[in-house]
């Protein structure tokens, strides 16, 4: 009876089981999803579509939670002829596709635990931290290497000077001399 | 001294030599005007960090090359005259015009390592100077407008150099835009093609590539241009010089 109701009970989470969320990645088509700023997420499943979404993070360095509140619906669930994307903006409609969502007003440098919540399912908790933003100054700007096209054309000249120097000295000497 | 049948022959040589050499340097010539003019418009960068130099060869190269065609011309002048005098002055002026040509290339391919070695020097000037108040701050900030949209390209390794690294522009113009719109794809009419788009760094609204090898490979074009042609030149000139010196010898 008790393992007939472990059983069930596992059948009952893994129904329940969370969602992926991800940061956007540049196969999503972005540039990248971590700013100085702001994170950009994935969206949740389709299948949850028509559902509000909840997102709660937490600054792991100053211990902060925040929970955003029925910021969007989940989308419908598009047909796989929709995969080509376009914006195209004339007077008549404009077309467009939906990569993910931004999460703003986040300090530079930080690690955040963020978490979707969708009616009763729950996403996995993402960790990142946003980029941690480097001074240009500290850039080193110093002469890098010196190639070999420098090299070889400063030492062959180099001794093609010295000798035609030296060959005119000789030349100029025994004329002088021979006269 | 004229020894006969051995003695023509190297006076043709001679005169020879000097034509393909006036020939030769008067190229050098051209190509370091060329340069010179700058057709990619591409001098602020170099010249903001004070190492304009490859333009210094350049510069250096027009008068050398000129210089070697004028004494060319005297050379086959001298040659064919048989004189010793002229002889001479035609070695001693041709030794410090390949003085002044070797300190050309030198200059121009040493320049070029410090400048575009590596990225960090581009990458270092953009981020100060784009959009910076002063001279300096707009010849840098419309160079790079001109190159990104000629180029398609943005930032120096890419549009991540702009939010991995504070900038004058961001602190000009805060966080809301993450990178210049010049970054942005734009219509014909140079309307940006989706402002809010490009903000969130979507690949298909902006460009994504670096501008750096373009750049890099602009200032390599001018000074393979000065350096190594300047450096052909040199080679043939020296043995040209070896064999005015036999025949001043023979005189």
């Amino acid at each position: 009876m008790r393992t007939m109701f472990i059983f069930f009970g596992m059948l009952f989470t893994l129904s329940n089981a969370e969602f992926q969320v991800s940061l956007l990645k540049e196969s999503d088509g972005v540039v990248t999803g971590r700013f100085a700023d702001s994170l950009l997420l994935s969206l949740p499943p389709c299948a949850l579509a028509t559902q509000s979404v909840t997102l709660e993070y937490n600054n792991t360095d100053t211990n902060e939670s925040k929970t955003l509140v029925n910021i969007f619906k989940v989308l419908p669930c598009r047909f796989r002829r929709d995969i080509i994307s376009t914006i195209e903006n004339n007077a008549q409609f404009t077309t467009s596709r939906n990569l993910g969502y931004q999460v703003t007003n986040l300090t530079t440098g930080s690690t955040y635990r963020l978490q979707y919540v969708v009616g009763a399912e729950k996403s996995n908790i993402l960790e990142v931290s946003t980029r941690q933003v480097k001074d240009h100054n500290q850039i080193d700007s110093g002469l890098p290497a010196r190639s070999g096209a420098m090299v070889v054309i400063t030492v062959i000249l180099s001794v093609s000077m010295f000798i035609l120097l030296v060959a005119l000295i000789v030349t100029v000497a025994h004329s002088l001399g021979g006269d | 001294m004229a020894d006969g049948k051995g003695f023509t022959c190297l006076m043709v040589i001679l005169i020879l030599g000097n034509i393909f050499g006036a020939a030769a340097g008067l190229a050098l010539c051209a190509l370091a005007i060329w340069v010179a003019v700058d057709e990619y418009k591409l001098y602020p960068i170099s010249s903001v960090s004070g190492k304009d130099e490859i333009f210094a060869g350049a510069w250096i190269a027009i008068f050398t090359g000129f210089a070697f065609f004028c004494m060319c011309v005297f050379g086959i002048l001298a040659a064919a005259k048989k004189s010793r005098a002229l002889m001479l002055t035609y070695l001693i002026l041709m030794l410090i015009i390949y003085i002044f040509e070797c300190a050309s290339c030198i200059t121009a391919v040493t320049h070029r390592d410090y400048l575009v070695g590596n990225s960090n020097l581009v990458k270092k000037q953009m981020l100060k100077y784009y959009a910076a108040d002063g001279d300096s701050g707009s010849r840098i900030t419309l160079t790079w407008n001109k190159v990104m949209k000629e180029v398609e390209c943005c930032g120096t390794d890419g549009p991540v150099d702009w939010i991995e690294y504070n900038s004058t522009f961001r602190e000009k113009f805060g966080t809301d835009y993450p990178w210049p719109t010049h970054c942005c794809k734009r219509k014909n009419n140079y309307e940006v093609v989706n402002v809010e788009a490009c903000k969130n760094g979507q690949n298909t609204t902006m460009f994504t590539k670096g501008c750096f090898n373009h750049i890099e490979s602009v200032f390599s074009r001018y000074t393979w241009a000065i350096s190594w042609y300047g450096f052909a030149v040199l080679m043939f000139m020296f043995w040209l010089l070896i064999l005015a010196m036999v025949y001043y010898l023979m005189l």
